[in-house]
């Protein structure tokens, strides 16, 4: 049986061979044409795309022949080399028109925010892409677009570092880099917008507010309660928070000694009441403690100093054992901003929701918005309502010692009629920085609700 | 007895091999013209066919 069996077996042994062959041959014929159908799809897409395919045209032709020839192994193999590079250029070219496109909307939203860029940022990007290029306009519109970065970071640093500090000098930089970029002096306005980043970094890590107190110098009466300004100085190049100042020695003092923020280069006044029962040239010790708006660290500084009380001046006690206060010792603020730059911003920031009509007897709300949308701040904001307070009662008032950009704030205060019907002609007056606008209503009491 | 009767299967069996065989050839003949048909091309496969085919043309 055996020798039967071996009689056969070179022929069996043909005929598995030429199935396993048959088998193997099939896979790759199967393998280098369906290679073949996707590089051709490619292709076309590349040509939909207005890609440069001719580099491509003679590694199809080497792989089709190949192919044609009965190699299908090499022909999957060279197909597969060409598909490779066929999705490399098709994705650069992806990803240089997203960054192109990109880099058009950084541009419009740069020119939307008044930073100095033009479309000569993207034409050397658009030409290379229209050139086919890929590669360079990638790269060009990577450059255009950092440009525009270091001009918006140095921007926005200064935005957010006015929150802290003085900007004064950091925007003087800022403005010359801006200056040099209209210019086309790209790169001198690059190196000035990082050195605006880089002082701002500074003035974080290094500076400190600098406060500095200072007392009247004379109308101050022994022996009974003097109504003064304290003026505290804020000379540093960060802003201060959470001040409170404590006089030390032969003199007590009355009312709020703290004051919540003073911001680089400002002051802000204590409305107090002093008093000593001795009188002539007194030392004191004036005690200030402050935070660093920066980072929250709190310092304490003492300095001694003299203060002046002479015989009959300031106040004299009145009848109900109150004191009446004497003219106070005004000192003139300085803000930072102009009168009318103030007045600007208060118009556009104060937002009035009034009652036009109101039942007697019923309380109603007035409810103020302040939205500073502007890059400057606005101090001292107060609202006047004495006009308001003439026919109605109210209940709240309204101020705030700073409008940083960017803040916005709302306030409510309660309002009630002091008689039964009427129509009242009302004016509010808003105070900030020094500057001053109004606002006119009118508010029907009882009667028929006008619509 | 014995001896004839072995030969007899013998015989049998030597013929069911080269009907498969034949079978097997005939099969392996249909899918390279398939292939061929096909555009696919297959001379390693025609080949092993042919060497098949010689050595059961030899043993007939």
């Amino acid at each position: 049986m055996s020798k039967t069996i071996s009689k056969y077996a070179p022929a069996k042994e043909a005929l598995k061979k030429g199935k396993e062959l048959l088998k193997k041959r099939a896979q790759e014929y199967k393998k280098a044409k369906g290679s073949l159908y996707r590089v051709q799809e490619k292709i076309k897409d590349c040509r939909v795309d207005g890609i440069d395919i001719s580099e491509f045209e003679s590694s199809l032709k080497i792989a089709e022949d190949s192919f044609d020839k009965g190699d299908y192994s090499q022909a999957s193999i060279q197909t597969e080399e060409l598909i490779k590079a066929l999705d490399n250029i098709i994705s650069l070219r992806k990803t240089a028109l997203k960054t192109i496109k990109s880099l058009k909307i950084e541009i419009e939203r740069a020119r939307n925010d008044n930073l100095p860029v033009s479309e000569d940022m993207i034409k050397k990007a658009s030409d290379s892409f229209n050139n086919k290029d890929y590669d360079k306009a990638l790269k060009h519109a990577k450059i255009a677009s950092s440009r525009i970065k270091v001009i918006k970071d140095a921007d926005r640093a200064v935005e957010d570092a006015s929150k802290i500090m003085s900007t004064g000098e950091v925007t003087k930089y800022l403005a010359e880099a801006r200056e040099l970029f209209e210019n086309k002096k790209i790169e001198d306005a690059l190196t000035k917008a990082q050195m605006c980043i880089a002082e701002i970094n500074r003035i974080k890590s290094e500076e400190n507010p600098v406060l500095s107190v200072t007392l009247p110098s004379e109308g101050l009466a022994g022996k009974i309660w003097n109504r003064c300004y304290i003026l505290v100085n804020n000379t540093g190049k960060v802003h201060a928070k959470d001040v409170h100042i404590e006089l030390k020695g032969v003199v007590e003092a009355q009312g709020d000694l703290s004051i919540p923020f003073i911001m680089a280069g400002g002051n802000k006044k204590l409305d107090v009441a002093l008093k000593s029962e001795n009188e002539g040239s007194l030392p004191i010790i004036i005690k200030t403690s402050y935070a660093n708006l920066v980072d929250d660290e709190r310092s304490t500084i003492e300095e001694s100093t003299w203060l002046n009380i002479g015989q009959g001046v300031g106040t004299e006690p009145v009848s109900d054992g109150k004191t009446k206060p004497t003219e106070p010792i005004m000192f003139k603020k300085e803000y930072s901003i102009s009168k009318s730059d103030a007045e600007e911003i208060l118009f556009s920031s104060v937002d009035i929701l009034i009652p036009n009509y109101l039942d007697s007897n019923t309380t109603s709300e007035i409810i103020l918005q302040l939205n500073n949308d502007t890059a400057k701040s606005i101090e001292d904001i107060y609202v006047d309502f004495s006009i308001l307070e003439r026919f109605f009662e109210i209940d709240g008032k309204i101020e705030f010692d700073v409008l940083l950009p960017g803040m916005s704030v709302k306030k409510t205060i309660k309002i009630k009629s002091k008689y039964e019907e009427g129509v009242f002609p009302v004016k509010i007056k808003i105070t900030g920085s020094g500057a001053k606008i109004e606002r006119e209503y009118t508010i029907k009491v009882g009667g028929t609700e006008i619509y | 007895m014995i001896i004839i009767g072995i030969i007899i299967k013998r015989d049998t069996e030597d013929k069911k091999t080269r009907t498969e065989i034949s079978e097997e050839i005939k099969e392996l003949e249909d899918m390279i013209n398939y292939a061929i048909n096909r555009g696919i091309l297959l001379p390693e496969v025609e080949e092993e066919l042919r060497k098949a085919k010689e050595h059961m043309e030899v043993i007939e």
